[in-house]
């Protein structure tokens, strides 16, 4: 599977024996709740963010004698889903040709079932009035940039320290929290207003 | 745009939400929220905003991209599907070659096998799913980490965790084997391991604030319940069509003397504060 190294690679001297197919699927799937996070906050629909993800482990499996240890493995396959959501991001905005902004283009991206139902019994339905809530949530995310959706998501969900976030993202540590406190604030206030300021077009954070 | 007053307020708030206040910044916060309806109301609006987040996630089974991943390494795998391939067409493509690729030389039986999982598992510090836990506990023993002396135990437990106490009632039918500490709804999730009517179920407790969106992957020979009892949500997988754990707990008043006379049963590197 891995021949030698060509000649052009450059010498990376702190990189022990590649990893076999086995322990990188190891790494990849302790990874992958993050990894998953990062390509749903570009692309904003579960199944496409599957996809990205896939796609990148399969460019990291090839890689991975490329990828240096003692460096993060997540923030390594971090940068390459990114690149494969951005890249399938804008792949669909040039195939939607009527899309004319973002919120548009993040509900058709969604598509018809923005989230799965949980498939739990009777007794445990969510009321009418959360799934209300929850769609304007998932609505008023959908406004967001895709930093600023992503370092909310790893915040929320994987409650990632800022630092952490920093470090996957690529981006200054004061930028990771910047992001979240404006989009927190952003979705109070729209969260907070009657369900008809939504439709009167919203103001997005800065 | 919120006043500079009012910018200030948030940012304190999310410092607070983060836990980044220092311990005198917390209790001066705390002061102030205590007398502060409309602050109150911004805690508990994001609160539900972040626990929305969390539904509208679901994260989906890591092994899908593990499966694919092996099916993609197969020698012999199927050609690429055409140009403009759907997504569900490259995934019907790398789920069959998977299904072709049973075993493979590196050891892929972890992944398509029942082979019981010798490693040791660290339940806590590792992320997983419902699914996950379920399956890995079922492939590992069905070993819980401790078991309750009796019912004041129990529910000090679950008051200590998630400041609410719960009671389990006897049934001839359903017998709690133990607790296990898990990294799954959150970080705090503590699980009862049972012997419902012969078959294995959990039930799997966390605050009702930490509550996301649950369901059973793959899964299909369990089934999914959810309650919640007082500040408290409770998941149970099972493979009986009824949740017969769910229906023999309950909250109850927990005395002060319980809290000091029992220990949580916390073992050593399994979470025992409150921190979020």
């Amino acid at each position: 599977m891995i021949g030698p190294k060509a000649t052009s690679q450059p010498d990376r001297s702190n990189r022990a024996t590649p990893w076999s197919e086995l322990e990188y699927a190891a790494r990849l799937k302790d990874a992958y709740r993050v990894l998953w996070i990062i390509a749903v906050g570009i692309l904003h629909d579960p199944d496409l963010a599957e996809d990205a993800v896939q796609e990148a482990a399969i460019i990291g499996l090839q890689k991975r004698d490329q990828f240096a240890q003692g460096t993060s493995f997540t923030a390594w396959m971090g940068q390459m889903v990114r690149n494969v959501s951005l890249n399938s991001f804008r792949k669909e905005k040039r195939r939607r040709t009527t899309s004319i902004d973002a919120e548009g283009l993040a509900d058709e991206l969604r598509g018809a079932n923005a989230a799965p139902d949980v498939r739990i019994g009777a007794d445990g339905m969510p009321p009418a009035g959360q799934r209300h809530f929850d769609d304007r949530v998932m609505k008023a995310l959908a406004a967001l940039s895709e930093t600023a959706r992503t370092c909310l998501l790893l915040r929320t969900i994987e409650e990632l320290e800022y630092s952490e976030i920093s470090r996957l993202l690529s981006i200054p540590e004061g930028t990771a929290m910047s992001h979240v406190h404006r989009t927190r604030n952003y979705l109070r206030e729209q969260l907070a207003e009657p369900a008809r300021r939504d439709s009167t077009g919203t103001r997005r954070p800065s | 745009m919120a006043t500079g007053d009012q910018n200030e307020a948030h940012k304190l708030l999310d410092a607070y939400l983060d836990g980044l206040l220092d311990e005198r910044a917390r209790a001066d916060f705390e002061r102030v929220l205590a007398e502060d309806a409309s602050l109150r109301s911004l805690v508990a609006l994001q609160s539900q905003i972040d626990a929305a987040i969390q539904r509208g996630h679901p994260i989906p089974d890591a092994e899908r991209v593990i499966s694919g991943l092996n099916g993609r390494l197969k020698p012999t795998a199927p050609p690429e599907a055409t140009k403009n391939p759907t997504r569900r067409h490259r995934r019907l493509v790398a789920g069959l070659a998977m299904a072709a690729a049973v075993v493979l030389a590196v050891g892929a039986a972890w992944y398509f096998t029942r082979a019981p999982i010798e490693e040791p598992m660290n339940w806590v510090t590792q992320r997983r799913t419902v699914s996950e836990t379920y399956t890995d506990m079922v492939r590992s023993g069905f070993k819980p980490l401790w078991l309750c002396k009796n019912d004041h135990q129990f529910a000090a437990t679950f008051k200590k965790r998630f400041d609410q106490g719960l009671i389990m009632a006897k049934s001839p039918d359903v017998a709690c084997l133990g607790i296990s500490y898990v990294n799954s709804i959150s970080p705090k999730t503590t699980c009862l391991l049972l012997d419902d009517r012969g078959e294995k179920s959990m039930v799997f407790v966390d605050a009702v604030d930490k509550d996301r969106h649950i369901c059973l992957d793959d899964l299909k020979h369990v089934k999914l319940f959810r309650r919640e009892i007082g500040k408290c949500v409770l998941y149970e997988v099972t493979p009986h069509d009824a949740p017969h754990a769910l229906d023999l707990i309950s909250e109850i008043e927990v005395p002060p003397e319980w809290l000091t006379e029992y220990a949580d049963g916390t073992v050593p590197g399994a979470p025992a504060t409150d921190k979020p």
